[in-house]
Formats: structure tokens, sequence, C-alpha cells
């Protein structure tokens, strides 16, 4: 080893060491703890401890409620995801366009609800939402729309949750796309133009294409944050109603830090580990192989 | 814990001017604070005293939070007394006792015919019934899915436990409670109650208010928060008994809240001084002037302004009936639990005998680990 490489080591040795500390060891903590049934019992004396092997894992393939969470959280994704991104990359846009002008205030005021705090906005979107006083209600009342129980009613909580995640978060993705776009070379859109192409030609097959590893990075993040979910449901429905927004964190934070039974709950880590793992590396071929961009 | 934590600076300043003793009170609310006492434990970070509902005190000794009683107490009523006592030993002193009660509106009862609810489940069917011919529209009785003390309380008025085999197994599947449950959803497929949850529901208290409809359960802290309330005189509205299945009396499911002074506690005599403070009458009397809490103390209760309150009288009278939950750490999650089957019941997913069942497995399950330590003679 020579001495630039030494050196190279000790600078990242306080992160190798750090990411070992904060990540590696609790990780592997909470595979220990999810091969036994850890509750309250436990807690309370340690002696209580059972090994029971992967019984934890058999208990949630069998449990209905882990299953209505795996299932909601697939579905916030699935209207989520295209829903942030679309906004995301139509803010980058029309911010990105040659007639905007104040482009640097846009760029705030959309920015804006990302860096705002997720409970001050809760609160806010809750008041929003409200059956009988919200602004929403209130509008859709005046084109002749009845009034919708955005929170409380099982069909309405999920895409009511996801209008507001759309709202908070695609101001950053908006960012990263509109760095994305400004990297488009000028003549290859001036060629574009020569040669004929209208404005959803010249998108198609030249923005596109260029913003490809954006966009890939952008769905990526957004598939792990939505399949993460748990803040958003916990302060505006507590889970419901009837357990309609429960998602899979919220589903392991109950059976953590309400009912204690942390070996399930670590159990309920694990898989989701797994399953971010194992789309995340699916997402990542797909992009390789994006011919089509 | 909510509006009793918001008055509890004003009942401590007392305490504190007497001896000198200052004291820092921290406000939780209801939803959060099981959650915040057992993180506490976990995290070494228990303050010096504890209000709990009496339902934790079970899970509170067995995970040896809460220190017995030194010395003898007296002058607690006998119901407040046996609901602090874990395995005959108490953890905690008693502060408040409370149960369900059905609050109405005069004004619609009386124009159906009534002039309070009446004392079975057959008769309270016949008054919703009353109720809903004359507002077809409505739902006379608001009984929210996600609110399990209603069903629990009918649950409880059965003869048999609603746990067996030295409380290790659900016991739900009993005449008692299937014929509770059977009443409860009942009321739902008669279009007594409209099949909502709490975040549906609104401001429930203003609903009474405005006749919405015209029966609501709930529990004594009610009163307080409805004499505070603007535009809905005393005279509108009163309360009674919760409805039994026959018109013999049936036992009466009791929550309330006690003081528990903590492991961790590095002052513990001085602690038992503040408990004992905020437990005896002129505290107890004071508390139920601020909030409309029961106090647990006998004595309270022999003086106005409680002796005489004919509202008083109704909880007073269920008290002398009072059973308490199963003392089992997991009370709390079974009652979740149970509940979240009743709503699916109620929702049509299940029939009275699947649903009973299916409580009594779910519970089993939740109960393994309690079988598994008692069958080993380890404490639980």
């Amino acid at each position: 080893m020579n001495r630039t490489a030494r050196a190279g080591l000790w600078f990242a040795a306080p992160v190798v060491a750090l990411t070992f500390l904060i990540v590696v060891v609790p990780t592997l903590g909470a595979a220990l703890l999810s091969v036994t049934d850890f509750d309250i019992y436990a807690l309370g004396d340690v002696t209580r401890l059972r090994f029971v092997g992967l019984d934890n894992f058999a208990v949630l393939a069998h449990d209905p409620h882990f299953w209505r969470a795996a299932g909601n959280t697939l579905l916030f994704a699935a209207l989520g995801v295209p829903a942030t991104i679309a906004a995301s990359l139509l803010a980058a846009v029309l911010i990105g366009s040659a007639t905007v002008r104040w482009r640097p205030v846009w760029r705030v005021l959309l920015f804006a609800p990302y860096v705002t705090t997720l409970v001050a906005t809760s609160v806010v979107w809750r008041t929003l939402l409200d059956t009988r006083f919200g602004p929403i209600n209130a509008a859709l009342a005046a084109v002749g729309i009845g009034p919708v129980d955005w929170l409380g009613d099982a069909r309405t909580s999920i895409p009511a949750i996801v209008l507001f995640l759309v709202w908070k978060n695609f101001g950053y993705n908006m960012v990263v796309f509109s760095a994305a776009l400004a990297m488009v070379p000028a003549d290859l859109r001036d060629a574009a133009r020569v040669d004929g192409a209208g404005p959803w030609l010249r998108f198609r097959h030249v923005v596109l294409p260029a913003i490809g590893p954006a966009l890939l990075l952008a769905t990526v993040l957004s598939v792990a944050n939505f399949l993460q979910l748990f803040t958003e449901p916990y302060i505006m429905t507590h889970g419901g109603p009837a357990g309609s927004t429960t998602t899979v964190l919220y589903f392991m934070f109950e059976q953590g830090f309400t009912w204690w039974s942390l070996g399930m709950a670590s159990a309920v880590a694990l898989v989701l580990f797994a399953a971010i793992l194992g789309v995340t590396a699916v997402q990542a071929r797909l992009g390789r192989r994006a011919e089509w961009l | 814990m909510s509006t009793q934590g918001a008055v509890a600076p004003q009942l401590v300043s007392a305490f504190t001017a007497a001896t000198g003793i200052a004291v820092d009170v921290q406000p939780l609310p209801w939803t959060a604070a099981h959650e915040k006492v057992l993180t506490a434990f976990a995290g070494g970070a228990l303050p010096d005293i504890l209000m709990v509902a009496n339902d934790w005190l079970a899970e509170l000794a067995m995970l040896g939070v809460a220190r017995p009683v030194p010395g003898a107490f007296a002058g607690a009523l006998p119901a407040a007394g046996a609901a602090v006592a874990v395995d005959g030993v108490p953890r905690a002193l008693p502060w408040t006792l409370d149960t369900q009660v059905a609050f109405f509106h005069r004004g619609r009862l009386g124009a159906a015919g009534y002039a309070a609810p009446p004392a079975t489940w057959h008769e309270w069917r016949a008054m919703g019934h009353a109720l809903k011919r004359r507002r077809p529209d409505d739902y006379p009785l608001l009984l929210l899915l996600d609110w399990p003390e209603v069903l629990m309380t009918w649950g409880a008025q059965g003869t048999e436990p609603l746990l067996r085999d030295r409380d290790t197994r659900g016991n739900f599947a009993t005449p008692g409670f299937r014929a509770a449950l059977a009443f409860y959803v009942s009321l739902f497929a008669d279009r007594l109650a409209a099949p909502l949850v709490g975040a549906q529901a609104g401001d429930t208290l203003a609903g009474l208010a405005q006749g919405r409809f015209a029966v609501l359960p709930s529990t004594a802290s009610t009163v307080g928060d409805l004499n505070q309330l603007a535009g809905f005189p005393h005279a509108a509205w009163s309360l009674a008994a919760m409805p039994t299945p026959g018109p013999r009396p049936a036992p009466v499911l009791l929550a309330g809240a006690s003081l528990v002074v903590t492991r961790d506690c590095r002052d513990p005599a001085r602690a038992w001084q503040l408990v004992r403070f905020l437990c005896a009458p002129a505290a107890q009397r004071r508390l139920h002037a601020l909030t409309g809490d029961l106090p647990a103390a006998s004595a309270a209760w022999a003086e106005a302004p409680l002796a005489g309150d004919p509202l008083a009288a109704v909880f007073a009278d269920a008290f002398t009936r009072g059973v308490g939950a199963p003392a089992v750490p997991e009370w709390a999650r079974i009652v979740f639990e149970v509940q979240a089957i009743a709503e699916r019941t109620v929702r049509g997913e299940f029939g009275i005998d699947a649903a009973t069942a299916a409580m009594d497995t779910r519970v089993d399950a939740i109960l393994a680990k309690r079988r598994w330590l008692l069958d080993r003679g380890r404490p639980a």
C-alpha cells in the first residue's frame, strides 16, 4: 500500500466506522431480534426471552393485518410515484421554458413545501381536507360535488394522503430534473427544431433521453420513500379509518412501540428491507436496459 | 393526562405552597400516554410519579415500574381500592373512578316519549326505533367503531369473565358475550347507529348539543366538557346508566386512573407524600370542580357538590357493582383487537359466532407467552 492509498484509508475511516456503528450494527441487531419473541415480558426481564427461529416470519405470512398493510403500501406507491414524477417533470419543464420570468422565485415557491416541517404541513392539509369546513370541499361544492369525507372514508383516505404527499415532495425531484434539463445541449434542440420537430417530438427524442439517468434516480428514490411511508398516515389518520391507511412501516411501529413485540417488529423490518432491495435491483436492471429512452 | 394534565399545575401548586417541594408536571395526551410510558421505561427516563389508567397497572407491576404502596391506605371507594391491586398488592393510590354512561339530549328523547334512556337492551332498541321513526334520516345513537368501551361494557355484563384459565385464554364465545356482540351489531344493522370511526364523527359534544344524535355513551369527564359547552344549557341534557341484558342489575366495567410512584424515583418518601396529597379529599374535590372527574376518595362523595348531585348518583350506583378489567399486561392489546373484529362484524365480514370464535383465536395467540410463563411457574 502506498502513501496515497494509506492517506485515503485514513480519510475514509471515520465514515466507514460511523456507517458500521449506525447502519450495520443495528441491522444485525434487528436480524437477531427477529428470531426471538422479544416482547413486553422480555422488556421487563430478559430471561423471559425465547429463541423462536423463523416463527415470526411464519406468523407474519398468515397475518391479514400485515397483508392489508402491504397492499396499502403498494397502493400508495402505485398512485404516488407516477404522480410525483409527473408533477416534478411538468414543473421542471415549465420552469425551464424560455418564456418564464422570475425563475428563481418560482423555484423557491415550488421547492418550499419540501423543506417545510412535515408535521406542520400535515396539520394544514388536515384542515384543507376537513369534511365540513375545508376549502377543498367548499371548492367542490361550488361545482356541485357533495361533501367528500377525505380522511374519514376508507375509499378516499389513500388518494387524499397521496395528494398531500405529491404536493409535499415534488419539489425535490423538480430540482433534480431542472439540473438535468439544464444539461441538455441547446444545439441539439435547435437542430431538432430546424429539422421540423414540434415541442412534443423534441421533448420525446431530445430531452427525455438526456434526462434518463435523472429520471431513473428519481424513480428509485421515490419508490423507496413510498415503501417506507409512515409519518403522514400517522399524523393525518392514525392508520385508519378501518386500517385503510396502515402501511407496512406503520404496522411495524404498532408492533414495536405500541405493543412492544420487538421480535415481530424486527421481522417486519427485515421483510421490508428485502422488498425494497429487490425492487431497487429490478429498477436498476430495467434502467440499464432502457433503450426506449 | 389530557384534561387532568392541563389542571395538574393548579393542584400541585397547593402542595408546593404547603411543603415547599417544587414539582414539574408534564401533560401527555391519553392517546400517546401508554406508548410514552413504555418508551420511558425502556430508555430509563421514567418520571418519579405517573398518572396511569388502572388497566395498565398489571403491566407496570410486571415490569417492576410500579412500587408497592407503603403502609396502609384507607378512604378510597371499595371499587377504587380493588382496581389498584395486582395479585393482592396495591401498586398505586386510586385517583379517579369512572365508567361508561349514556349521555342524552332531553329534547329529542322527550319528543319520542322518553324522559330518559330505559334500563334494558331490549327497551333501548325500542327507544332507538322510536327516535328513528321521528327522524328517519338520522342515526339516534352515536357508537364509534374504533371506541371499544361500549362493547366491552356490555360484554362485561355477563356472568362469565372475559378471559379464562387463569386469564390465559380468551372467553368471548360465551353466551353472555355473544349476546352483547349481537346486540351491538344489531344497533348498526337496524340503522340506529352509523358505522363511523372517531375521525369521521367530528365534534361529538357539539353533535349532541345540536341533536344530530340523541344518545352518546361516554365517561364522567364529558360532564365537565358539556358544562363548559356554550349554548347547551344544563337542563337540555342528562345521563343515565348503560342498559343491561335484563331487568336484574349487571356487573359494571370500571375505568379510572391512579397515581404510581416509579421504580426509578429518587425520593420515594416525598413522592408518596405528593401522591397522598393529591388523593386526599380536598385535592379530589378540587379536581372534580375543575374537570368533572369523579374522585376515588369516599370522603369527597359524602359532601356537596357530589352528595345530592343526581348525575353523580348514577355513577355512584354503578360503582357499587363495579368489576375491573382482567389484570393482564396484554389487556390493552386484547381490547384493541377484539374491537377490530367487532368493527368487521358490523361491516358484515363475520357472523356473530364466527366473530367470537375469531376473537378467541386472536386473544389466545396474544396470550401465548403468558401461558408459557405460567406453565413454567414463572410470575407473569
